[in-house]
Order: structure tokens, then sequence, then C-alpha cells
């Protein structure tokens, strides 16, 4: 299988076509955007290959196979920071992005046309100054229901595609809110929720929480959780001392949080281990990166990591995709 | 010391594109200086109900060539600038082929024409101008077609009634908060 590796940084989006050896930037003339504009997120899609969403400080762009660069895509994010982007599983016309300050914008005609949705976050916080969407995830099991993490204000729930939005904080122990996982077994589900204090689980789809106590993470501070498969029990945690943080863990579960054991990894990380990527394409394969510019790669599902040489500088998001 | 920061994508006619960040601190439309606060490349617009905007073309001075790009412009006087243009030297020779929203540059006002009545020569503007076309065409959509070339940049603003609350008399009020939870922390509020 063939695939590409995608990293966000403050410098643009990396991509590397050798299996995550070596990282180019595409060329500045012809890129689409100047190779120190930050970049916050990338997105990619099963149902196009080679296609990825990146957002900017300057607005969103897509990339193409074809084309060879990222193409601006209009909209009326373009003077935020858009920190996330998802596109729904069975739909990727179907767009949600988030930014900061924290607002989601949603457009169902594949970014031709935008709507801010009506989300009651929160306009000041005195942790950040100003409240930014941390993940967004369209719910595996109910195809009109979005997911959201906002920090700092919690988990945010849409049943209707995004037009009406719930706050669900009961028993959270912090609302810096970072990444979520859905379990589905038959008609029970388990959601799992990291944040700075520690990971939560949801056995109720989110009306009520728990703290789970995990003595083997170092740290509270739980940033990315991912599922190397969709609905697998299997889940790898990153950790690290705090954001943006000078050491981090991974943690995986296989039993959906109620036991953990920590990763095998080739160095010590040299600051919070931020993002995680996964695609179903290959559960084998995942990218991780820390904060500060560290490539992770594992080719085991997440059970151990190697180092890539390369460095980024400061890598806010990391995905690969079968191109 | 005023200017305006514009981030045009310039598509050449290859489909390769450049994007050049360009530094505007002298606008005309028409013939008439205008300041600068008028331009924006924001799409989403509050407007009075039933209040219209025309299409129109703006030139921006560029030491590759001068860029046309195509520009919407509100009743307020806002001109709207789509981040997308062309070059202006990849029309020569067949601007009669070159249309917006349908009507052919030689009806709306030639490029030419524009530049030489603001300072410039030929294909050149001044450096830091953007001049506006004067005569206009109807509708919040402008899009600039080149037959010759088989392309088009088609750039759309979207107009919301300045009334209307998208809250729908629901709106609530701004919210505060803590952040991490378990610790005593100063606000300064």
């Amino acid at each position: 299988m063939r695939y590409k590796a995608y990293a966000a940084t403050m410098q643009s989006v990396w991509i590397s076509e050798d299996e995550g050896e070596s990282w180019n930037r595409l060329p500045t003339p012809t890129g689409g955007f100047y190779n120190e504009a930050r970049c916050w997120s990338v997105n990619t899609h099963h149902a196009r290959p080679g296609e990825v969403l990146a957002g900017t400080d300057q607005g969103l762009y897509r990339f193409t196979e074809d084309s060879g660069r990222f193409d601006y895509i209009p909209s009326p994010m373009d003077s935020l920071h858009i920190l996330q982007i998802a596109r729904a599983p069975n739909d990727p016309d179907f767009i949600v992005c988030g930014t900061r300050p924290g607002e989601i914008f949603l457009s169902e005609d594949d970014g031709q046309t935008w709507t801010r949705a009506n989300l009651d976050a929160s306009t000041e916080c005195w942790f950040i100054n100003t409240s930014r969407v941390t993940s967004v995830h369209f719910d595996p099991k109910y195809e009109d229901t979005i997911w959201i993490t906002v920090e700092i204000d919690g988990v945010i729930r849409s049943d209707d595609r995004g037009k009406t939005w719930r706050l669900m904080i009961e028993g959270l122990h912090d609302n810096d809110t970072h990444d979520l996982v859905f379990l589905d077994e038959g008609d029970e589900r388990t959601v799992l929720c990291s944040t700075e204090d520690g990971l939560h689980r949801s056995a109720d789809n989110g009306a009520t929480w728990e703290q789970l106590n995990i003595p083997l993470a170092r740290w509270d501070y739980f940033r990315s959780i991912k599922q190397p498969a969709a609905n697998s029990p299997v889940v790898i945690a990153s950790v690290g001392d705090k954001p943006s943080g000078e050491a981090g863990q991974f943690l995986i579960s296989r039993d959906f949080g109620d036991s953990w054991a920590e990763c095998a990894l080739s160095h010590e990380p040299n600051s919070t281990l931020w993002s995680i990527g996964t695609n179903a394409a290959d559960p084998s394969l995942l990218f991780a990166a820390t904060i500060f510019g560290q490539i992770f790669k594992s080719t085991d599902g997440g059970e151990s990591w190697q180092k890539a040489d390369r460095e980024l500088g400061e890598i806010r998001m990391i995905t690969w995709a079968p191109v | 010391m005023s200017l305006f920061l514009y981030k045009p994508h310039v598509e050449g006619p290859d489909g390769n594109i450049t994007t050049p960040d360009i530094v505007i601190d002298r606008v005309f439309v028409g013939g008439t200086p205008t300041p600068l606060t008028v331009l924006t490349t924001e799409l989403y617009h509050q407007v009075a109900q039933g209040e219209e905007a025309d299409s129109r073309y703006a030139l921006t001075a560029l030491g590759g060539g001068a860029l046309i790009s195509p520009a919407v412009r509100l009743a307020s006087g806002s001109i709207v600038l789509a981040r997308k243009a062309w070059r202006l030297k990849n029309l020569v020779g067949h601007l009669d082929a070159v249309a917006l929203n349908g009507k052919s540059l030689n009806e709306v006002g030639l490029p030419s024409e524009l530049i030489s009545g603001n300072g410039g020569s030929g294909e050149v503007l001044p450096r830091g101008f953007l001049v506006v076309c004067d005569s206009a065409v109807p509708g919040n959509r402008a899009t600039l077609s080149d037959d010759k070339l088989g392309r088009s940049l088609d750039h759309r603003v979207v107009l919301e009634d300045v009334a209307a609350d998208r809250w729908d008399g629901r709106r609530p009020d701004p919210r505060y908060s803590v952040g991490p939870t378990k610790r005593e922390v100063p606000h300064f509020i």
C-alpha cells in the first residue's frame, strides 16, 4: 500500500512520501501558501485518496494529487485559527471545522457554502483567554450526531447535524477537554475523553463522566486518544507533563480503558505527545508527534514506537492516508 | 501608513498558481481615490434587507504583471475582493473573449483604460495601487470568464440581513470559563 503522511506545523504542511523517513514542504512559489504559514490541522478521507484539507492562519485549503498544490477554499474562517477539520465518514462533502475562538463552521457541499453553528462555547477563559475547539468527531453510529471537545469548556454534542448543541460536563474533573473515542457493543456505548486532568469515561453517551484511575500515567495531562481501528477496544493515549511540556509517554489499553500498559518508545519525547494519526486502511500503522517536532511511527498498532531522525519544529497534527 | 494586505491565488494559463502577499496603499474606484478601509476579502456581510451589490473587476499592481480579480461592491461602498486572480498579460490579445458575468470587458471597460486613467500605462500600474472599475454588472456573484483559455474565476459574496438574528431570539449570554477547576486561581475580572 502506498501512502503519504502529513504533518500540520507552524511552518506549513510537511509531507512524507517514503513512510516517514523524509519530509518536505511543497515549493513556496506554487504550493498554495507560504512556507511559514501556521497550520493547525490536516484531514484526509477514505473516499478521496490523496485529497487533504488543511486549516491554516489564512484559511482552509485543499490539496489533491492531481493539482499537486493547496488550493484556497473561500470560507468565513480566513481570519480564524482553523484548529480541527472533520468530514462525515460516509459523505466527504460534509465538512465540520472547529476554530479559535471556539466556533463551529459547517459545509454540506464540500466547502462551497458555510454555516456558522450556534455554538454557545465560552467566550472568555481565565486559563487560555480564548476558548478553542480541540477535536471534532462524527458519531460512529448516529450520522446526525457530531461531538466536539472545547478547551476550556468540556464536551459538546449536537444530535441534529450541528443545528443545536448541548454541553455535557457532569462528572468531568476538568473542562479542559482534548479528544474522544467511542466503543459500541450492541446497545451499550462507552466514550472516553482525554482532559488536562486525566482520562474520563462515560457509559451513558456523555450524560455523565467518571475519571479513570490510571496509575501508569506519569502525568495528568492526557492529550490525544485514538483507536487504531474503528470501534476497537484498543486505545492509544498520549500523555505529557503539561502543554507544551518537556516529557511524554504513550499508554495503550486493549480493553477500552479498563487496564493500561506503557508503550515502548525508542527515544524520550522532548515534549507532550500532541497528536496521533491513524487510518483504518492499516490499523497497525500509526504516526504520532510531539508538539515540539518529534515524529514517532508504530507498525505494530501502537505497542511500540520508533522516532524518525527528522524533526519539524512545532507540530500540531499528524496523519497518514493511502494515495 | 495605512495598508491593506491582499493575498490572492494567481492562476496562470496552465493552471499553475502563485500566491504573493501584496501591500496595497492606494485604492481608486473608477478614477476616485478611495480609503483603503473599503477593501476586504471577507465573504460574508451584513446588509440592509433588499440592499443589492454589484459585480466589478479590480486590477492590482504587481511586479510580475498586474492582476485582474473579480470583486463585488456593496451599497456601503465596501469592495469585496476575491482571493483569486489572473495576470493581465495572460489576457492580452484576447480581451474580447474575457467577460464579467457574461458581459465583455469591451463593454464593462477595458483594463488598459482603467490603468491609464489611474496613473499607469499599458499593463503597468504604479506600485501599491489597486483600481476598481467604475462600471458594474448587477449581482453579488462576480465571475470573470476567459472563453479563449476556457477558464473562469468565480467570486460569491454572501449578503446577510442585518436585522436577522441567527439565534432567532435565543441568543445566550456570553460565558466565562474558569479553566482547570481544581486550582485556586486569581481572576482578573
